[in-house]
């Protein structure tokens, strides 16, 4: 049988996102006839976990994806234990010495006048503090004329030639002093170096016990480039090695921010590309592919016009399915899936449940639970997540569950399966490209999600919102379609820029927004406003909505905000927002969310809208809520909280087409067909059959 | 847990001037031990007299310093007095209040049982030997407290702070109970500004401004920073509906306050320090039920967010200062201004008391004198 050897050397443990990925690939790829075959990082215990028992897994890697290497030598070391209470115990004697009499000796030198003065009446205090002072202001005394005279007879030309004899000195020392002024930059490059070496001997070591041959197939889910470069080391010096084909995952964004910013980022990529051109054009025997996860990142690898990239499914724990979870019990409860790090928002969550205590907490409609262990590394560089576990621990536990350990798998998935909402706070500017394999669980489960929008995963079910929101409008009445209320848009310049002709409008970033005021009919339950871009919108370009709801006394009532971008051909872009009782009048601004460059839209409609069947209001939202900004989180929640019997069966529907899409067998089978078909590139010899 | 444990406390500043969260966390700490040997030791400072009689429970000690507390000699000077008395006492617990007083830990013969380190000041405004005596108290210190969390997460950032229990405490008053019934008809139609007044700092020059001067405002305050003989004179002759009225100290303000339609609150944000403002008024006044005109300070707006209690202001600028004024005086003595005071009762209620702060501290502190 063939060999489907995963490689991945952050898997330290059975447990994690990581391991289970791994789990799921192997899986399927065993059930697609492979001999499945795991090289995972050096600290790997299988005795300690569920790893399949059959399985052929070795643990050679010394360094993970992040560059960090074995975390239990690093704590068991008796030198490095001796180094650190030495480095401890230096620290110590040094802070103290900064608060001893000697300190308080040189500091009152500072102060003789205030000294004497308020030691008037202790004599003897002045006379023998004055007996240690004194020979001490005469010697500094002396010392600083000494300096002055010198300072003054070497501004001249002595000056200048001992400062060139002193850079002659310097020269003749460069090839040391030279690396000792850099030793940061070059530490970092030789610990690249280091890494690089480390992954090439590790594969060696791997694959020495693994013999690789003709059909085999080697899967690298996670890696950097240094990774890959070591990767590329080991492929040279093994000739063996082309008999199997090999697929490499980025699931990493190489570019900040979004398509706007990315030309001013393309001469920082050069290293990056040029690793890549090594790889493709130094290996001619090799069939290498190359992948990503999302769209978005596959675009931004693609940019580098290299080697083709082309975009694969996310596995997920098979067991998860629409129709896995049980019916939703009260209270509600609201889940965090991952460990407490502030690119997932953890910091958030104090905040958040303080700020629902009262109105839902208390009540009993909802509780929570927060998968909380914290990621390796130093306290410095996640101090806020360290914070908000400090707040959420003093709160009552029935109401805020804290799972302060990494979760196993069977854990995680009853986590999931206890869950009804799920907060997925992300990065906004991280997240833009990046996948979330929590997200594709709770939407596989039906579950409903909160998420920052203009990421990639409000962006997986915007569109299904747009649709949800236009077919919502036949619920309602028009009331009193009035032109000025769609044609009257101000610039900055407070001029009229409604274009007659389109029915379109352009606006540019925060200082030129097209903003409109009007007067909100007393009988209005929602504010509707709905465009399509223009063709021509940039990639990664999003639209601003902001509304601001005024009572009759000028004071705000309502603060509303909505990104929304392209929602496909077919789909408007629509908005509603819900009329605050008090309201009497409006300010809705329009604007490019990120960026400053102008869109354009065509086909404006803004009109209010009135319930035609008395009642409540219907939500105005499905599947889960996205907001603009963290002070927004608490009013999506509770938007899912009030709706979630809406948001439940919306976003069971929705399971419904999203299931079979992000499957460990969809992705193994996309494996095998690229090992037979490998994605042209753009230069001959990118991809080489063997 | 052991009986009679000695509790000693080190202030930064003499009690009774600023700092209310000294003797309420002494008190609090005292009543859950039942202590009965509690002593704080306090620096002198000219003009703020001893203020003894305001603390039963506790025996406060002054120490005297030859040089200005406030100067590097000086600060020495009373850390060292106060490492021989604290050698001498041998307390069982010993807190610190502020980054002023930390570095006695390093002098110290013997580690006391329990150390608790009450920081509510950014180490970042200290000097570089302050970061360094803050960086290794791993060990040391049993309970890190803040009263703010973005000051605790800069703080972590800077001197890492690892494996050390960490609460916040926000800086709520003792008393108050969130005002009380309709109160439109009681209150003067007047706002107060009570606080520091200082050019860098704040922004006392608001004041004379011609779109501030039509509100009735009513100053207090020490003046203080560079400038201070300018802006004194400056005050002095406001004109319009604003009126400078001189310092009052905290309990006469205390008492005044309740008339006052709202209070100012807003710090210039000049450092972290500033930026993550936890003003102790701020709370008073919310304790007081006079809903606060804030400076969206990040736990100002997470509050006034949060309850609805008083009035953000959109930025510090001069136009949203008087755009927030006129707000506020806009809805005075209508419903939605006794809506504002009920929310802060409701505010009060829910977690802004003294009592409910500390208790969030006594999980870590039950374990911690469980060990002693």
């Amino acid at each position: 049988m063939p060999k489907f050897v995963l490689i991945d050397h952050s898997i330290r443990n059975t447990g994690g996102h990581y391991f289970e990925y791994a789990t799921h690939v192997l899986r399927s790829a065993e059930n697609a006839g492979f001999t499945p075959v795991a090289g995972v990082h050096s600290e790997f215990d299988r005795s300690k976990g569920t790893a399949d028992p059959h399985w052929e897994i070795h643990p050679v890697y010394s360094f993970d994806i992040w560059g960090f290497g074995s975390v239990t030598r690093r704590k068991k070391g008796f030198g490095a234990r001796i180094l650190a209470k030495a480095r401890i115990w230096y620290a110590r004697k040094k802070a103290s010495a900064h608060f001893s009499r000697r300190e308080y000796f040189i500091e009152v030198k500072k102060q003789p006048v205030e000294f004497l003065r308020n030691n008037a009446f202790r004599i003897g205090r002045v006379i023998g503090w004055g007996l240690l002072l004194s020979p001490l202001f005469y010697l500094i005394e002396l010392g600083r004329k000494s300096v002055e005279l010198v300072k003054t007879v070497f501004r001249g030309y002595p000056g200048n030639v001992l400062r060139s004899l002193w850079e002659l000195i310097i020269s003749v020392f460069f090839p040391v002093a030279f690396p000792l002024r850099n030793r940061r930059d070059i530490g970092g490059w030789l610990a690249n170096v280091r890494r690089r070496r480390a992954f090439a001997a590790s594969t060696r070591a791997l694959f020495r016990k693994v013999r690789l041959e003709k059909g085999d197939l080697v899967f690298i889910p996670t890696l950097s480039v240094i990774d890959m470069m070591g990767l590329h080391d080991f492929l040279k010096r093994d000739p063996d090695s082309s008999a199997a084909t090999w697929h490499l995952l980025f699931r990493r964004d190489i570019y900040r921010g979004r398509e706007p910013d990315f030309a001013a980022q393309d001469e920082q990529l050069q290293a990056v590309r040029l690793a890549f051109h090594q790889l493709a054009d130094g290996l001619p025997g090799h069939t290498i592919c190359f992948y990503t996860d999302t769209d978005k990142l596959t675009d931004q690898y693609n940019r580098l016009n290299i080697v083709p990239f082309r975009t694969l499914p996310i596995p997920i724990n098979p067991d998860f399915s629409a129709g896995s979870r049980e019916s939703a019990a009260s209270p509600l409860t609201i889940v965090y899936l991952g460990d407490a790090r502030g690119e997932k928002g953890y910091q958030f969550l104090p905040s958040l449940v303080m700020d629902l205590w009262k109105e839902y907490v208390v009540p009993g409609k909802i509780r929570f639970e927060f998968q909380s262990n914290l990621p390796n590394g130093k306290p410095e560089h996640n101090a806020p997540s360290i914070i908000a576990r400090a707040l959420l621990e003093t709160m009552p536990q029935a109401s805020v569950r804290l799972l302060r350990e990494p979760l196993g798998s069977s854990e995680y998935r009853a986590l999931v399966d206890r869950g009804d909402i799920c907060l997925l706070l992300y990065d906004d500017t991280n997240y833009y490209a990046r996948s979330s394999g929590a997200l594709v669980e709770c939407l596989t489960v039906g579950m409903p999600v909160v998420v920052p929008a203009g990421t990639w995963l409000a962006d997986q079910f915007s569109h299904q919102v747009y649709r949800y929101r236009n077919a919502l409008l036949s619920e309602f009445s028009v009331i009193a379609p009035n032109r000025y209320v769609r044609t009257r848009w101000l610039n900055i310049r407070s001029r009229n820029i409604f274009d007659e002709d389109d029915g379109g409008l352009s606006f540019g970033g925060r200082d030129a927004v097209s903003y409109h005021w009007s007067r909100i009919p007393s009988s209005a339950d929602v504010i509707h406003l709905s465009f399509r871009p223009e063709e021509g919108m940039l990639p990664g370009s999003y639209i601003r909505i902001h509304v601001e709801q005024q009572n009759e006394k000028k004071i705000k009532v309502r603060s509303s905000e909505e990104i929304v971008t392209r929602a496909g051909v077919e789909e408007r872009c629509t908005v509603l927002i819900p009329v605050h009782p008090e309201s009497a009048r409006m300010w809705v601004g329009v604007s490019n969310a990120y960026h400053d460059h102008a869109i354009h839209v065509v086909d404006l409609r803004m009109q209010f809208l009135r319930v035609k069947r008395s009642g409540s209001l219907p939500p105005l939202g499905a599947i889960g809520e996205s907001y603009t900004s963290p002070a927004f989180i608490p009013d999506a929640v509770r938007r899912v909280v009030d709706g979630y019997p809406h948001y439940r069966s919306t976003a069971r529907e929705f399971a419904g087409g999203w299931n079979g899409t992000h499957t460990a067998d969809n992705l193994v089978q996309k494996l095998a067909a690229g090992a037979v078909h490998p994605a042209p590139g753009r230069r001959s010899g990118v991809t080489h059959e063997s | 847990m052991r009986a009679d444990l000695r509790i000693v406390a080190v202030s930064d500043v003499p009690l009774g001037y600023g700092s209310p969260q000294i003797p309420a966390f002494v008190g609090s700490l005292k009543k859950l031990t039942g202590s009965t040997t509690c002593v704080v030791l306090e620096p002198d400072r000219i003009g703020q007299p001893v203020q003894h009689g305001q603390f039963s429970g506790m025996t406060v000690r002054r120490i005297f310093t030859t040089m200005n507390v406030y100067t590097p000699p000086g600060r020495i000077e009373y850390l060292l007095s106060a490492v021989a008395e604290i050698d001498r006492l041998k307390p069982d617990i010993l807190v610190l209040f502020c980054t002023f007083t930390l570095p006695l830990l390093y002098r110290l013969r013997q580690k006391p049982g329990i150390v608790i380190y009450y920081n509510y000041e950014s180490v970042a405004n200290y000097p570089p030997a302050d970061r360094l005596a803050n960086k290794w108290i791993e060990g040391m210190v049993d309970l890190l407290i803040y009263p703010e969390e973005n000051r605790a997460a800069r703080d972590m950032e800077y001197c890492g702070f690892r494996d050390i229990p960490l609460g916040v405490v926000y800086n709520c008053p003792e008393t108050g109970g969130g005002g009380t019934g309709s109160v439109r008809a009681q209150r003067v139609r007047r706002i107060l500004y009570a606080g520091t007044i200082d050019r860098q700092r704040t922004f006392p020059d608001y004041f004379a401004d011609p779109r501030i001067a039509k509100f009735p405002i009513d100053i207090f305050g020490r003046i203080s920073g560079a400038e201070k003989d300018d802006l004194e004179r400056k005050l002095k002759t406001l004109v319009g509906n604003v009126r400078f009225r001189g310092f009052l100290d905290g309990q006469a303000i205390a008492r005044i306050r309740s008339s006052y339609l709202y209070s100012i609150i807003m710090w210039n944000p000049v450092d972290d320090q500033h930026f993550f403002a936890c003003p102790n008024k701020f709370f008073e006044a919310i304790a007081d039920g006079v809903p606060p005109i804030a400076a969206p300070h990040p736990q100002c707006r997470m509050i006034i967010d949060r309850y609805g209690c008083g009035i953000l202001m959109d930025d510090w600028s001069l136009d949203s200062f008087a755009r927030a004024l006129g707000k506020a005086l806009t809805i005075a003595g209508t419903p939605a201004y006794d809506e504002l005071v009920e929310n802060c009762r409701n505010a009060v209620a829910s977690e802004l008391t003294w009592d409910h702060q500390f208790a969030k501290l006594l999980p870590h502190l039950e374990r911690l004198l469980a060990a002693v």
